[in-house]
């Protein structure tokens, strides 16, 4: 709120702001389910950013995102949004129209320290998709993690200075704002939380208070002999929540707990190659155990390691390894999991026209998802797109279990 | 003398025919003439110093940029000289100081806030609240304040040999200049009101400085020149008079001089060339060059008319004529080969002006008096001269003939062997030639100017001045105590070097604000550690000093400060002695957080003078490679050639060692006396081998000896008067109030005087002993003799660089040059990024792109700002000197919000969709010279620009498959070094790619493309990036060039 405030009063003052810029993005996105033989979302969405620089320096973005789905089926009706804080809570006008202040936040430089104060997206590690150490904003699994990344996080209100120590920089995080992760409620395309009451369950989300448990990071990076390094530390509230069932009150809890983090990152070109890694550890993660329904409190292990292939000219082929490692498990739960990623991506036409297959597979379930895209560039303003979204393998598995929801998608973004 | 018989010969009836059409002939060359001369109006005269440097040079450019950021002139120095016990120290001096200081700002073209003397500096001293900055000449000049002036100089040591000299006997008002071009009228203005000076007493007032020089020395040249000029002609007159004794002989040679002064001049005015200071030297040239001809024309015209009184008069012009043309037509295009070989050889303009508009000087006096002679001889009845018909008696001229003829026939062998072992003696003597240049030696030793130098420099620390640059890329980046440290040790190394006598930097004046706000504790005499403590000093001196008391010192941004060093002699030499061993100990202590560049006249003058050497030799050597090739095409002989370049190689050689020996300076006046003396010396040796052919090749039984002698008797007193005419026209030079013009005359008619002594001992000498064929009616082959030097050409193409084709520079140094373009320690722009397909369909990207220099480490930002799809997308490189190292790149994709190391070894890979590659992106319309080999295929206009043609082959495979290209061939502009044209092949050899350059323009000093367009001829796909807001010194922060800031945006 302070924040806010102070905001305000920058943006209000007379004589201050040197330039302000306004853009916008206007998408239209079509899906397609044909085995649910529906549509899956039928929307546009009004992205506008405004950027006003201060002659002081400082530099004020805000971005906003005015979303109308015509079928309502990913997030239906108006959510009551018990993962969100107060703050950050999106409006929804009615149960097809959504209004969310996605970013609002002051940029300064105070000396050559660098200070974000606001509402806004604070990203660690070097994996892509995959997290191990880009935990700082929680997730939100409205449409799954089919879109971009940018889209999914949800950005909160936090403070992030970074300042200069010789060849080294320290970043420090204060994260007040205590969304957690945004699962989809039962009967929402895309839910993860299971129902067993048949809709007639209440949620109860026992998240923590903002402000009073606020998120601590510190992030050192630096440059050393070619590579990019960085270690990690992050006190906070684990955003993925233990989910219970009080049969007896027909409700589902949702509990978060409080964890530190410690991990960190190394990339490095080798010729066409790029080197990619990361590394993290989670010193308390509750989960469930399916068999004795004990609470298991165990640390976990994680870590990707990734390559970048450019030696092909317009050709671009990732691929990622990830594992997570459960120190202590139960009965019923797996020790670790895997996942492999595979991207291809292939520019042609000067860029013009980008043809992308992302794949990730996961080991244990064997069970994917393949998003296939073509995206061309008609003109300055406007891309066109469309591709095809599938879920493939075991029916239980984290990807399979969505295999109706495989999806045909089209549209176009057009800039302004 | 036998009768002569008219010649019947086409040549013959050519010239009756000439003569029957005079008119038409005479209102023709009238026209044109006059065509030429109405141009005389626009004629601009340039007596800048800096005309001699071409406005490309690195150095001059770099000097203005600094002058425009410090505000500095080459300025007029006055001293003070009290030879009283207590030197200056005195009312009277003292008084007279501030006279002068008052009644200078009111001297036009004096720069009244230029002005720096007692009057109007200030001490700096500790007082109760600080720091006190005082007027050292406010208040009464009693003797305590005269005490304290004293004191306070001598315990300010910047002060110390630069305002006041050590022993105190001098004191300096420097004067800087608004306009140098009007030095000379500001140096007269100031002498002027030194002469109404009150007070002098026992005061000795001094005028120099280098504003002074440099500026006055080119109205004295060009005035000495004025006076010189019509003397050559009057001389010459004589010379004519006495050679024939009739008022045709020495009126129509005059004629033909007018004409070829005004159709040159006219020339130079139509194609807007400057006419400089050595331009008056031309004039000379022509005078000497015109009258030549016109000398052994009417020489035969006369021997005919004695030899056949009852001949006509149009039939002796037209047998003259057709004895003459041959001659004349050789000795004027080896002449014009000779002066030509100056302008590809030389990169000074006045230099190159001079070879050009000389070679057209030739050819107009060439056709002048082959056309316009005869003509105007037609119109006078014929009437010998006395002079020819006492043929009988040996005359003086026709003695000196006999007595060289008596030698090289009675005793050619020792001739040829007398002639062998001079060159070699000459060639000893040519060894010791030293190249130096220095403004005050141009003027005499008497000149007030001079004494004042001299006078200045022995007492003072000197006043011509080498500065050094720092630059540091923040505001205040000079406060940072280590930068100051730099600043301190690179003045005590300067102050080491024997060529410098003291040095002044913002240093100075810091420690001793530094001392006075300690109580004037000499120990605080330091620079303060703390960058806080050095801005409060500043600060508290603002309080009571002018702010811009330093502004000579230190830009207003505190970002860039100047070194200067002090040095009692501005010659070449002693800057070749100190800038390199500076230049080393730049490259080696600067780098960091401060970059160091040196600037200054001194250096300036370093820089263009380092190339006369050079150009000199290639300008001797393309002149006698001409005149060599010119004569023996037109003897159709390679022999010929040989004979011809003899005596003028023998020349030249006598002439070095004579300066060797004399210890004559190889300057910027006399390095061009030998491309000048090869012009006209062969045409002593042409003449000679002419007649000594049509001698040697008539039927008859004379001996050799006999038909040898026949030459002298006849051709021996044309060359004689042909010698006389030149050594004098060119020895009123000697009468020059300037040193290097007095000796630029004593050269040239030196060397036509060893040209004409050498051209009838020794040619003469080599047809007794080798009877060569060509002298014998054996004539060659002109295509088989074209062959044969085309062949000798390529083969000197191929073994030697010097030759290089027409001047053209070695391909490396053209790449050296355009690699060595300044770009700024930083820069900041927009670019718009236009790509347009084959269909013609365009879209447009914006960005903001920063580049810095950190040390050698070049960093690149490029931040994308439009359409909205891509704005956020960031792009960071760090290119590394050590080519070795592969450069590091960021990228930062808004859709990851994560900066993302990407592989930099694809260099050859298209950069984000453009049709410009990494490397071409990065290296911003350079090259990397290690990739690559390089040949220069010549020359090319390209948007009606001057560019070298470069072929650039990658070393190997593995290099080309890395750049994508299996040859490029640029277009480098000349004087700007940005390639306007660059082509590309692919590396299976198929034509790939264009890249021009659409504009150009210069920021703050800095030549950069504002406009480019690369085409793919594959694809048909263009990309035009224009640049726009392109600012040099603008503050690029260095925390725009860090991975983490590609997300933060700028």
């Amino acid at each position: 709120m302070l924040a806010l405030s102070v905001m305000s009063g920058l943006v209000s003052m007379p004589g201050w702001a040197a330039d302000n810029q306004l853009s916008s993005l206007l998408e239209v996105e079509l899906a397609y389910a044909p085995k649910a033989a529906g549509w899956q979302k039928q929307e546009i969405i009004w992205r506008p950013e405004w950027v006003t620089r201060f002659n002081s320096g400082a530099r004020l973005t805000l971005l906003g995102e005015v979303r109308f789905d015509a079928k309502d089926e990913l997030d239906p009706g108006r959510p009551e949004q018990p993962f969100r804080a107060r703050l950050t809570k999106k409006g929804f006008p009615d149960d097809h129209a959504e209004l969310e202040l996605r970013e609002f936040y002051l940029d300064h430089y105070v000396g050559d320290a660098f200070l974000r104060i606001g509402k806004q997206q604070i990203v660690w590690g070097q994996a892509d998709g995959l997290r191990v150490l880009d935990v700082l904003n929680p997730l939100s699994y409205r449409e799954f993690i089919l879109p971009d990344i940018e889209h999914r996080r949800i950005p909160l209100w936090s403070a992030l200075t970074e300042i200069p120590l010789a060849n080294w920089t320290a970043q420090v995080v204060w994260i007040p704002d205590a969304t957690v992760t945004e699962s989809t409620l039962p009967g929402a395309t895309y839910s993860l939380i299971p129902d067993p009451f048949a809709g007639r369950g209440r949620m109860e989300v026992d998240r923590p208070d903002s402000l009073a448990q606020s998120d601590l990071g510190l992030k050192l990076s630096t440059f050393q002999q070619g590579w990019d390094l960085s270690l990690n530390f992050l006190y906070h509230t684990v955003d993925d929540p233990l989910i219970q069932f009080d049969t007896a009150e027909q409700k589902i809890q949702a509990e978060y707990n409080r964890s530190h983090l410690f991990g960190g990152t190394a990339s490095k070109p080798f010729g066409d190659l790029t080197f990619r890694s990361e590394l993290g550890l989670e010193t308390k993660k509750r989960s469930l155990d399916p068999i004795t329904g004990n609470i298991q409190n165990t640390a976990v292990g994680s870590y990707v390691i990734g390559l970048d292939y450019s030696g092909f000219s317009d050709w671009f082929i990732s691929t990622q390894f990830f594992q997570k490692y459960r120190f202590s498990a139960g009965d019923g739960e797996e020790r670790s999991k895997e996942q492999v990623t595979l991207l291809i991506r292939r520019s042609a036409m000067n860029n013009a026209l980008v043809l992308e297959a992302l794949g990730i597979y996961d080991i244990d379930n064997r069970d994917s998802l393949i998003q296939l895209e073509a995206e061309y560039l008609i003109s300055t303003n406007l891309v066109i797109r469309t591709g095809a979204d599938l879920f493939l393998g075991n029916r239980e598995g984290t990807f399979g279990r969505f295999h109706k929801e495989s999806r045909l998608i089209a549209g176009f973004t057009l800039s302004f | 003398m036998t009768e002569r018989k008219e010649h019947r010969s086409a040549e013959f009836l050519f010239f009756k025919r000439l003569i029957r059409y005079r008119w038409l002939l005479l209102i023709t060359a009238l026209a044109i003439i006059g065509g030429l001369a109405s141009q005389l109006g626009n004629l601009k005269k340039n007596t800048s110093a800096d005309g001699f440097i071409s406005e490309s040079e690195p150095a001059l450019i770099y000097r203005k940029v600094v002058e425009n950021i410090f505000n500095l002139k080459d300025p007029l120095v006055i001293a003070v000289q009290s030879n009283g016990a207590s030197g200056i120290y005195n009312d009277q001096s003292l008084r007279l100081v501030q006279w002068l200081s008052d009644q200078l700002i009111s001297v036009p073209n004096i720069d009244p806030q230029g002005i720096t003397s007692l009057a109007t500096e200030s001490n700096i001293q500790g007082d109760s609240v600080g720091m006190e900055v005082r007027k050292f000449l406010d208040g009464s000049l009693d003797r305590a304040h005269i005490g304290w002036i004293k004191d306070s100089i001598e315990n300010f040591p910047l002060y110390r040999g630069t305002l006041v000299s050590d022993d105190g006997s001098m004191t300096l008002i420097v004067a800087e200049l608004l306009d140098q071009d009007q030095a000379e009228a500001t140096y007269q203005a100031v002498l002027q009101l030194i002469e109404r000076a009150p007070e002098k007493g026992l005061d000795q007032i001094h005028v120099a400085g280098e504003g002074a020089i440099s500026g006055y020395l080119s109205e004295y040249i060009d005035r000495d020149a004025k006076r010189l000029n019509p003397l050559a002609g009057i001389i010459i007159t004589i010379v004519l008079i006495i050679a024939f004794f009739t008022p045709r002989a020495a009126i129509i040679p005059n004629l033909i001089v007018a004409g070829t002064v005004a159709g040159t001049l006219g020339a130079m005015a139509a194609s807007g060339a400057d006419f400089y200071v050595i331009t008056n030297g031309l004039i000379v040239c022509m005078i000497g060059i015109a009258v030549a001809d016109s000398i052994h024309i009417f020489s035969d015209y006369y021997e005919t008319l004695a030899s056949s009184p009852a001949m006509s008069q149009p039939d002796a012009i037209a047998t003259a004529m057709a004895r003459m043309w041959r001659p004349v037509t050789l000795t004027t295009l080896t002449t014009a080969a000779g002066f030509l070989a100056l302008y590809p050889t030389n990169d000074m303009p006045p230099l190159q002006d001079f070879g050009i508009f000389g070679a057209i000087a030739v050819l107009i006096a060439g056709v002048l008096t082959l056309f316009v002679t005869p003509s105007l001889l037609s119109f006078v009845k014929a009437r010998p001269s006395r002079l020819f018909r006492r043929q009988n008696n040996l005359s003086p001229d026709s003695r000196v003939a006999k007595i060289l003829s008596s030698l090289s026939l009675g005793h050619p062998g020792k001739v040829l062997f007398s002639g062998l072992l001079i060159a070699g003696f000459a060639v000893l003597g040519a060894s010791n030639v030293v190249i130096n240049e220095e403004r005050i030696e141009n003027f005499q030793h008497h000149e007030p100017i001079y004494v004042a130098d001299k006078a200045i420099n022995a007492a003072m620390d000197g006043t011509y001045h080498l500065d050094v640059v720092i630059e540091t890329p923040d505001s205040d980046g000079i406060y940072m105590p280590a930068v100051l440290e730099q600043i301190e040790e690179l003045q005590r190394f300067l102050e080491l070097q024997p060529e410098v006598h003291g040095t002044t930097s913002i240093a100075d004046y810091i420690k001793q604000m530094n001392r006075a706000v300690n109580e004037d504790d000499p120990e605080f005499y330091v620079l303060p550690d703390n960058k806080n403590l050095i801005a409060q000093l500043f600060l508290l001196y603002t309080a009571s000093g002018d702010p811009t008391d330093f502004e000579e010192r230190i830009d207003s941004h505190r970002k860039t400060a100047l070194v200067r060093a002090s040095l009692k002699t501005g010659s070449y030499q002693a800057s070749q002695s100190l800038i390199p061993k500076l230049e080393h100990y730049l490259s080696t202590r600067f780098g960091g957080e401060a970059t160091a560049h040196i600037s200054g006249r001194i250096n300036v003058d370093y820089h263009w003078i380092d190339g006369i050497a050079e150009s000199h030799l290639k300008s001797v050597a393309v002149s006698f490679l001409a005149v060599f090739l010119m004569s023996a095409l037109l003897f159709r002989s390679l022999v010929g050639g040989l004979m011809a370049a003899i005596p003028v190689g023998l020349s030249i050689l006598v002439i070095y060692a004579v300066m060797g020996v004399k210890g004559i300076w190889l300057g910027v006046g006399t390095s061009m006396f030998a491309a000048i003396a090869i012009g006209l010396s062969v045409d002593f040796a042409i003449h000679t081998i002419d007649r000594l052919r049509e001698a040697m090749s008539k039927a008859g039984d004379l001996t050799t000896k006999e038909r040898i002698s026949s030459v002298f008797a006849s051709t021996g007193r044309a060359l004689w008067f042909n010698l006389l005419a030149v050594s004098l026209g060119f020895g009123v030079l000697m009468t020059s109030h300037v040193p290097p013009l007095v000796n630029f005359g004593m050269l040239v008619a030196l060397s036509v005087s060893v040209a004409f002594v050498a051209s009838l001992l020794i040619l003469p000498a080599i047809t007794v002993v080798f009877k060569p064929g060509f002298l014998l009616a054996q004539a060659g082959s002109f295509w088989k003799t074209g062959m044969i030097l085309l062949a000798l050409l390529a083969a000197i193409a191929l073994t030697s660089n010097a030759v290089a084709g027409e001047g053209v520079p070695a391909a490396d140094t053209i790449i050296k040059q355009m690699n060595n373009r300044p770009e700024g320690v930083a820069v900041q722009r927009d670019m718009v990024i236009t790509l347009t397909d084959h269909r013609g369909n365009s879209r447009e990207e914006r960005t903001s792109a920063f580049r810095r220099y950190f040390g050698n480490t070049k960093k690149t930002a490029i931040f994308y700002t439009h359409p909205a799809t891509v704005a956020g997308t960031a792009f960071l490189t760090w290119d590394y000197e050590n080519q070795t190292r592969e450069d590091d790149q960021w990228l930062y994709l808004p859709a990851l919000r994560k900066v993302r190391r990407v592989s930099a070894s694809d260099r050859g890979d298209y950069f984000l969709g453009t049709d410009f590659t990494y490397e071409e992106i990065k290296k911003e319309s350079k090259i990397a010279a290690e990739d690559y080999r390089f040949e220069v295929l010549g020359t090319e206009e390209v948007d009606g620009q001057h560019t070298w043609k470069v072929e650039a082959t990658p070393i190997n495979e593995e290099v080309s498959r890395a750049l994508g290209y299996g040859k490029v061939v640029l277009r480098i502009d000349s004087s700007l070094w940005i390639p306007r044209l660059t082509e590309y092949w692919d590396v299976s050899g198929n034509f790939l790619k264009t890249v021009r350059a659409r504009s150009i323009e210069k920021f703050d000093g800095i030549w950069a493309i504002t406009d480019i367009e690369a085409t793919n001829k594959k694809t048909g796909h263009k990309t035009r990036i224009q640049f726009h807001k392109t600012d040099y010194g603008a503050a690029v922060p260095p925390r725009l060039f860090d991975q983490n800031a590609l997300k933060r945006g700028y």
